[in-house]
């Protein structure tokens, strides 16, 4: 149960300080998006169960607070917490390296997916303008942040299973 | 085996539960874009619970926003000290420089107003280049020379007086031997029309700042305060130019004669600009000027002309009321005559 509830209290405090601190240090409107670095970093370490499961909390937490289109950010951030958990079987998984590197593929389909349901909806998007600018700019800093987060993620992933 | 089908089927149950929540979650997108769907409840508990997180954070982000926005104007207003302090410094450079462009523009002014005066010279401006400060000579070095038109034994002066003479006339610039040189010797007199004595102004050794007037004979008429001004002899300079005025006189040693210590007109401590002499004739005849006037008795020359001229036509016409007179007095006399040769006739 307290173990739950660390994660629960990690979730809450990274969504809290993406929403808040980190929107001090954004470009171009884009600021690091923590939530998509955890899922990926959970994916990796804990399979993709684990990663759809977390990726399903941070998206409903983000879409019952700050999203546009409630369900956007929970099909996102499961569907990447599918795809890297996959991945997860055949690779070192505390290789700190990997999520780094995953930082921008990740990116990459978050926006895509989000951007087809932009389509489907009907809503107007300038994409050439969003690959040239924007994009890079939320990559840089997703690269950034990924390492850090990844070890946070290792280290709490190895006191969970200590306690466990 | 009875795990192993229990596995299967708890995939496979998995499985379905993923398809299941993806589509259900694909289909909460678009029914919440339309407007179909809506969580109230379950925002607002999310708010709740995020609303002190997000809080706590943001009060840190002011935080480090407000520093981060102090660093950066302590830096701009630094930068900004900086620049400010290079363009005090670069107007006080200018301001310098305009002020001696000033003094240059006030001198040049000064010498040049003196040649408009002198015309009876041909003048080439020069600036004084250098030095020779040893106590027993006294040379200048001006940025003029024979390719100026400057040539040895010219006479360089200011607007205030004489300076000195070119000893050595180099291709763009010369010497000059000043007047405080005690080995310079210029032939002078003095100014006042009842005295006009001769005498000979050198340099004194002993007294760098004031020259002397030698050969003064001890019974002429030389007083204090007396201008003396160059005589012409001798060629070099030019007949006429102040030198100075007399501020001393002392007995020469044998008794003869005296000597006047000068107080020079030129001040050879602040000598920048200067004028040569290259060429010099008679001063023309300066235009007649009207005589002072009496105060009180002013006469205006317009007003004295319209008098005249009244008075002329006054007169002009008493002599033709005179002349008119005489015809009228003639023909009343020829008259007069007519009837009596006219009645001698009837008789």
């Amino acid at each position: 149960m307290r173990i739950i509830g660390l994660w629960t209290l990690l979730l809450v405090l990274c969504y809290a300080l993406q929403t808040s601190l980190l929107t001090f240090v954004s470009f171009n409107g884009f600021s690091a998006n923590l939530m998509l670095l955890l899922t990926v970093s959970i994916a990796f370490l804990r399979g993709h169960e684990k990663g759809i499961f977390f990726g399903f909390m941070a998206g409903l937490l983000q879409d019952a607070t700050t999203g546009s289109y409630f369900g956007l950010a929970t099909f996102s951030y499961m569907t990447i917490g599918l795809i890297f958990g996959k991945f997860s079987i055949n690779l070192f998984r505390e290789e700190s390296l990997l999520p780094v590197i995953s930082a921008v593929p990740a990116l990459a389909i978050h926006f895509a997916i989000t951007i087809a349901f932009l389509f489907l909806l009907d809503r107007p998007i300038d994409l050439v303008r969003f690959l040239r600018e924007d994009f890079w700019s939320a990559a840089i800093m997703q690269v950034v942040l990924a390492y850090p987060v990844h070890r946070l993620i290792v280290e709490l992933n190895k006191f969970s299973k200590q306690r466990r | 085996m009875s795990n192993k089908i229990r596995k299967e089927k708890n995939t496979g149950k998995k499985i379905i539960a993923l398809i299941f929540v993806f589509i259900s979650v694909f289909c909460c997108v678009f029914f919440a874009a339309r407007g179909r769907f809506s969580a109230p409840v379950a925002d607002s508990l999310a708010m709740t619970i995020m609303s002190p997180f997000q809080r706590a954070f943001s009060w840190v982000g002011g935080k480090l926003a407000f520093v981060k926005d102090s660093v950066a104007e302590i830096s701009r207003i630094h930068e900004q000290n900086k620049q400010l302090r290079e363009e005090v410094e670069l107007l006080r450079a200018q301001n310098l420089t305009a002020s001696e462009y000033a003094s240059e523009n006030q001198r040049l002014r000064n010498l040049l107003g003196y040649k408009q005066v002198a015309t009876q010279f041909d003048l080439v401006a020069a600036s004084v280049i250098g030095r020779e400060s040893a106590s027993w000579s006294s040379v200048i070095v001006i940025n003029r020379g024979t390719l100026d038109g400057v040539a040895n034994n010219m006479a360089v002066v200011t607007e205030l007086g004489l300076v000195g003479h070119v000893m050595e006339a180099g291709l763009n610039s010369s010497k000059v031997q000043l007047l405080l040189d005690p080995r310079s010797s210029v032939g002078t007199l003095i100014q006042r029309p009842e005295s006009r004595v001769a005498g000979i102004v050198e340099g004194d050794i002993k007294n760098p700042s004031y020259p002397r007037m030698v050969n003064i004979p001890k019974d002429s008429d030389v007083r204090v305060e007396d201008m003396v001004v160059t005589s012409g002899y001798g060629g070099v300079y030019p007949k006429g130019i102040v030198v100075g005025k007399i501020i001393e006189i002392h007995n020469e040693e044998g008794g003869l004669l005296k000597y006047g210590v000068i107080d020079t007109s030129v001040d050879f401590q602040k000598l920048e600009d200067v004028a040569v002499i290259v060429a010099s004739r008679e001063a023309p005849p300066e235009p007649i000027q009207p005589p002072t006037q009496t105060p009180g008795t002013e006469t205006d020359p317009l007003e004295t002309a319209q008098k005249l001229q009244a008075a002329q036509q006054q007169i002009q016409e008493a002599q033709q009321q005179v002349q008119a007179a005489q015809q009228q007095q003639l023909q009343e006399a020829q008259q007069q005559a007519g009837y009596a040769v006219a009645e001698e006739a009837a008789q």
